[in-house]
């Protein structure tokens, strides 16, 4: 900031203002720097105005806004140590005294009071301090600079301000506080005014100008001036969607004084409506809050103004101008006493008071903690959740392919039904015709014995065949997903053959089997093992129908792929596959029959797959197809059994097999 | 005709089965005869034998009710009892349709087999001495003139002398003889027994 010398005149002026030095220094000293006006530093001081400030307030020194406003002043004027401002402050108490004799005994006093004190500026915060500081002025501290704050705007406009008069103004405006009920009160549909009579007011004075404007969209109830008890009891008892605009009652209908924020506080106390306010000093007292006024940066403002005046610019130098001293402010226990919703308070408001949350005193903490245990309890359910699902998803496949499998081997069955069941009636027949003819054989005379015997022999024979018919059938049907036991996996070709035979022979085919003649160990479920052979043989039954009659084989063959695995092979002398079926032969619900669901291929698969095997399709060079499944063998597939040979056992491709009778 | 006794023809794939029917009927007092499969009755059965055939349903090659069609289609008319293991209500139809004296699912009881069996048997008697009164009646008939056959045509469905000699451009009187020698080599003893014989011949009785 640059210096600038004030000018002779001004000069002379205050030094006549400051009479002691008149008296002694007198014109000779104006003189001198008048005519030097470059004087060196050492005069500097005297040159400048004397870093003294008499600070106005218009209303009691002890109201919190008062306060707030001198005391912040005084920290501003001194920011800088080195360069103290020694303050004086007067607060004129206008709104409880009054009157011109008032003024002139207070003009009178200071005049008095500040007759020896050099003034460098003064500085009036209201528009009530500014007025009479412009009227005493020129008796007081005549020529002396004045700085102005917290005036509203059109005071000052309606004020003509003479020379080396600047400030800062603020908008208190009525239409600020409709604004913050609007905001407290949605549908907010009337506004009652609780406060000293607008035109005794010394910040609220325009709101009377104001009213008529505003009421063509809200309906206003004047309470201002009435009685302290009747606005008590009135705001008692206001419709739901009203609210209460309270400026400040000082001094109420029956002539009462009130300090403004304990009025306020008692008004709220019995209002049933949320009360908005205009000043950030009623914040905490009852009011919900508002569009406030805010004493700190008026004070701030004003004070720095003052000091660049002290520091030589002049106040012509420095226009007035309207401040932004207006901050949507609201306390968090009225908004939830009213049940105000945040959303709706104007933009970047601040909010007090506000409790903090368990979460908000021990953020810090409780989210570390969290943080520790949310991660572990997500590692924890993670890993119970994996495991579970894993099992489930386990236990649901075994489960749904056990009961696909025995709903496909209930299938095979079913296609076989007919043929077994005549083929568990012949026995069932012979027992009985057997059982009635050795009856009548026994009331014949002589008795033959022999032939007696003969028949309970076939009696017997016939029920174990009945015996073995029903063991396999039922073996096949039971719902078997037992673990997985070591097997010979001819044993599993000779079950299936036992029950496929009546069915063949019905259809004229003749079924071969050649079985290696080891034991051909794999770890397997013996029940579904026999379920792919049955898909298999009942799949290339099937694909025979349209083969002539002698020329239907069947045939199955089991040995060893390699080393280490074992295989079976079915193979028909039917239609073959074609070339897109045999890609898709093993896909469910696939199927070239005419009524097949196209499971059985599929399941075999899927069951030889969880085997640790592989099941393949081709077409036999001859006509018709082969289907191949390989299965690990178990290293005891290497063991020969007790009658086996032991020459042909050496390498397993080389395992000569007996070709099984092929006759029907 | 003939005396031989009647003999029942099983019919079986199933060795135990046929064997247990056979002893079971053989206690029963009947002959039997076995055959493992359908061809080999055809190629067996003597012609004219009494008797029926326990036929049984499902077999490797030639079934049961193939059979059937053969022997009707060979003109042998043994009764057939069906015994099947595992018989549906379609296929029975199909067989008595077809026929069939019976249709008998395995386990099968004695007396009800033996009944079946006597029933077929008693049918095939009958047709048999059915078989051998038509004979004796054709036999009777095949003695008659051609003008006595026109006779006895006429006679038969109610003609009076005088209408039947009016169709033949003959005598009444004429009528009357041939008439006379129609009853004698008919060895009928009244009309009403004359007309019996031509409507089991056959012959049109009706009244216009």
């Amino acid at each position: 900031m640059f210096l600038r010398a004030p000018s002779c005149l001004q000069q002379a002026r205050r030094h006549a203002s400051a009479r002691s030095f008149a008296r002694s220094a007198g014109l000779v000293f104006c003189a001198v720097t008048a005519i030097t006006l470059a004087a060196p530093r050492a005069f500097a001081g005297e040159q400048l105005p004397p870093r003294s400030v008499v600070i106005i307030g218009q209303e009691d020194p002890i109201l919190p806004w008062n306060v707030a406003v001198s005391t912040v002043s005084r920290e501003t004027l001194n920011v800088a140590p080195a360069r103290r401002v020694i303050t004086y402050a007067e607060d004129l108490d206008f709104t409880r005294f009054g009157g011109e004799r008032y003024k002139r005994q207070l003009q009178l006093h200071f005049r008095e009071k500040y007759r020896f004190v050099p003034v460098g500026a003064i500085l009036a915060f209201g528009p009530a301090a500014l007025e009479f500081v412009l009227g005493s002025r020129d008796s007081i501290w005549p020529g002396v600079p004045v700085v102005f704050g917290a005036v509203a705007e059109d005071t000052v406009a309606k004020t003509k301000l003479p020379e080396g008069v600047t400030g800062r103004t603020v908008r208190f405006r009525l239409e600020d506080m409709v604004s913050s009920a609007r905001a407290v009160v949605p549908n907010l549909q009337q506004l009652v005014l609780v406060g000293d009579p607008f035109e005794r007011s010394a910040y609220f004075g325009n709101f009377a100008k104001e009213l008529p404007e505003l009421s063509k969209s809200l309906d206003f109830v004047n309470l201002t001036g009435l009685p302290f008890a009747d606005v008590q009891r009135k705001v008692s008892q206001l419709p739901p969607q009203a609210a209460i605009a309270y400026t400040a009652i000082n001094v109420d209908g029956n002539g009462f004084n009130y300090f403004p924020r304990e009025a306020l506080e008692q008004v709220a106390q019995v209002a049933n409506r949320p009360i908005v306010i205009p000043a950030e000093t009623y914040i905490g007292y009852g009011g919900v809050g508002g569009m406030v006024a805010m004493p700190v940066p008026i004070a701030e403002d004003a004070a720095r103004l003052v000091l660049r005046v002290l520091d030589g610019e002049s106040p012509a130098s420095l226009p007035m101008a309207r401040g932004d001293y207006i901050r949507p402010i609201f306390d968090w226990r009225e908004l939830m006493r009213w049940g105000v919703n945040e959303a709706r308070l104007p933009e970047g408001s601040e909010i007090r008071y506000r409790q903090p949350s368990f979460w908000e005193q021990y953020r810090g903490l409780a989210l570390g903690g969290a943080g520790i245990i949310a991660v572990q309890a997500t590692l924890i359910t993670g890993l119970i959740l994996e495991r579970r699902r894993r099992s489930k998803a386990e236990a649901e496949a075994r489960r749904s392919l056990a009961e696909v499998a025995h709903m496909n081997r209930r299938a095979g069955i079913a296609a076989l039904s007919a043929s077994i069941a005549h083929e568990l009636n012949q026995p069932l027949g012979a027992i009985l015709s057997n059982a009635e003819a050795a009856e009548l054989l026994l009331d014949r005379q002589p008795l033959d014995l022999a032939v007696i015997k003969e028949v309970l022999a076939d009696i017997r024979h016939s029920d174990q065949r009945a015996a073995d018919i029903i063991t396999h059938m039922r073996d096949l049907l039971r719902k078997n997903d037992a673990e997985p036991l070591e097997i010979d996996l001819n044993d599993v070709i000779r079950r299936v053959v036992e029950l496929l035979t009546p069915e063949a022979r019905l259809r004229g085919i003749s079924v071969s089997t050649l079985l290696d003649p080891r034991r051909l160990a794999v770890r397997a479920n013996a029940v579904h093992l026999q379920q792919v052979v049955l898909n298999l043989a009942l799949n290339g039954m099937e694909a025979m129908r349209d083969t002539t009659h002698g020329e239907r084989r069947l045939t199955i063959r089991t040995g060893a792929a390699d080393d280490s695995h074992v295989e079976v092979t079915v193979s028909d002398t039917g239609s073959g596959l074609a070339a897109d079926t045999l890609k898709r032969v093993f896909e469910p619900f696939f199927s070239t029959k005419r009524d097949g669901i196209g499971l059985g291929l599929s399941i075999a698969r899927t069951i030889i797959e969880r085997q640790g095997g592989t099941i393949s399709a081709e077409n036999r060079p001859g006509g018709g197809a082969t289907f191949r499944f390989i299965l690990p063998s178990l290293v005891s597939s290497s063991v020969p059994q007790a009658d086996a040979d032991v020459h042909q056992m050496a390498p397993a491709r080389t395992v000569a097999r007996a070709p099984a009778a092929a006759a029907s | 005709m003939t005396a031989a006794p009647p003999t029942v023809h099983i019919v079986d794939d199933d060795a135990p089965f046929r064997t247990a029917i056979r002893r079971v009927l053989e206690a029963s007092g009947y002959r039997v005869a076995l055959f493992d499969s359908a061809e080999q009755l055809l190629a067996e059965l003597a012609a004219g034998e009494p008797g029926c055939i326990l036929l049984d349903v499902r077999m490797p090659g030639l079934s049961g009710p193939q059979l059937q069609e053969r022997l009707a289609a060979l003109g042998n008319r043994l009764p057939i009892v069906f015994l099947t293991g595992h018989g549906d209500i379609p296929m029975s139809v199909q067989a008595i349709k077809a026929g069939a004296e019976d249709f008998l699912t395995k386990p099968v009881a004695r007396e009800k087999l033996v009944a079946s069996v006597e029933r077929a048997l008693a049918r095939d008697a009958q047709q048999r001495a059915h078989d051998g009164e038509l004979e004796a009646l054709r036999a009777r008939v095949s003695r008659l003139t051609p003008r006595e056959n026109e006779v006895f045509a006429l006679v038969v469905r109610g003609k009076l002398n005088k209408q039947i000699a009016g169709e033949l451009g003959t005598a009444e009187r004429t009528v009357k003889a041939h008439r006379q020698k129609v009853m004698e080599k008919c060895e009928a003893r009244s009309l009403a027994e004359l007309v019996r014989m031509a409507e089991r011949l056959g012959m049109a009785a009706a009244s216009e």
